[in-house]
């Protein structure tokens, strides 16, 4: 996971440019970009996803976007998915096991 | 094993689960913002309104032995404490994995999530009250409803909590906003969690009532009789 703030590089030429990032794939844009100080801390930032892609629009739907933060799509994260419905399927298991294990003797 | 008429309920609900899962993972499409993380909704959004209903429940079952003293609803009590903590439990864990690549972060301070947590620590502190009462059964049944009763306090505050205070989790969410394969994949889902949670509650129960009835003191035997000589 990186914990620097999205800093793009200041040559791009075009709307949207990939960076990569540690597993992760950033589009930016070129008008909108986060700044460093921006008045959030590094951890909040909605990039930071490990395995996941993500691209920080920039047309109207960022405009007006609270403390900076832009909206955007999530592409990716099935790691995440997955992680919750293992879960939920194994406490769900693991329950259903207890329960019956532990029943009285008839 | 003896043949109890909530495995009808239970198989029920195993079957729309696997569907319900099947549909949620692979048939519904992605959402325009989320993308397909957003599938974590499925069993997160179920899970949590099922712990709210089985504990509120649950409460209902407090107050009704308190009402009557009847054994059954301290038993069906027991159930619900076990089988909604659970789910509180689980919901925290989803929400918490939905958090990170939405959020940017497994935990943050937010009053939705902090009384979610003090519901759950609340809950199981009432779950270890009872475990820990080595007493008459009528009186841990008795001190587990007053507790479960005032325990349910959290459930509103809890419920309210993204309304009274800023909040990042979103608000309740009106079924006429979201389309329609979301929507009833979250019904699919929410009915698979409901019925699996009452086959849990039934089961639970049987075990408290089996434990009730062992705690309970033998009967005294009869008084030796006296006979005139």
């Amino acid at each position: 996971m990186t914990d620097e703030p999205l800093t793009p590089d200041t040559d791009l030429d075009s709307d949207s440019q990939p960076i990569e990032s540690e597993g992760t794939t950033q589009t930016l844009a070129t008008d909108e970009r986060p700044t460093p100080d921006t008045d959030h801390d590094s951890d909040s930032q909605p990039t930071e996803s490990e395995g996941t892609t993500q691209i920080l629009m920039t047309d109207a739907a960022t405009d007006g976007a609270p403390m900076g933060l832009a909206e955007g799509d999530l592409n990716g994260g099935w790691e995440f998915i997955w992680a919750a419905y293992i879960i939920t399927w194994c406490l769900l298991a693991s329950y259903a096991i207890f329960v019956t294990v532990r029943q009285p003797k008839a | 094993m003896k043949f109890h008429w909530e495995h009808i309920v239970g198989l029920l609900g195993l079957a729309v689960l696997v569907y319900g899962q099947y549909f949620g993972l692979f048939v519904v499409p992605p959402d325009s913002h989320m993308g397909d993380v957003a599938r974590i909704l499925f069993v997160h959004v179920p899970a949590a309104w099922n712990a709210f209903f089985v504990l509120t429940i649950g409460g209902v079952f407090a107050l009704l032995y308190l009402l009557t003293g009847a054994k059954r609803f301290d038993h069906l009590l027991e159930g619900c404490l076990e089988v909604g903590t659970l789910l509180t439990f689980m919901l925290i864990l989803q929400g918490s994995i939905f958090a990170k690549p939405t959020w940017g972060v497994w935990w943050t301070w937010d009053p939705r999530l902090v009384s979610s947590a003090v519901m759950l620590a609340i809950y199981v502190g009432v779950l270890v009250l009872r475990r820990t009462l080595n007493t008459d059964p009528t009186v841990r049944a008795t001190l587990t409803s007053v507790a479960a009763v005032l325990a349910s306090v959290t459930l509103p505050v809890n419920y309210f909590s993204v309304q009274i205070w800023r909040s990042m989790h979103q608000i309740q969410t009106a079924p006429t906003d979201i389309d329609s394969p979301l929507k009833m994949a979250w019904r699919i889902n929410a009915i698979a969690f409901l019925l699996i949670a009452f086959w849990l509650v039934a089961r639970r129960s049987r075990i408290a009532k089996a434990r009730f009835e062992a705690m309970e003191a033998p009967p005294l035997p009869p008084a030796p009789t006296v006979e005139a000589s």
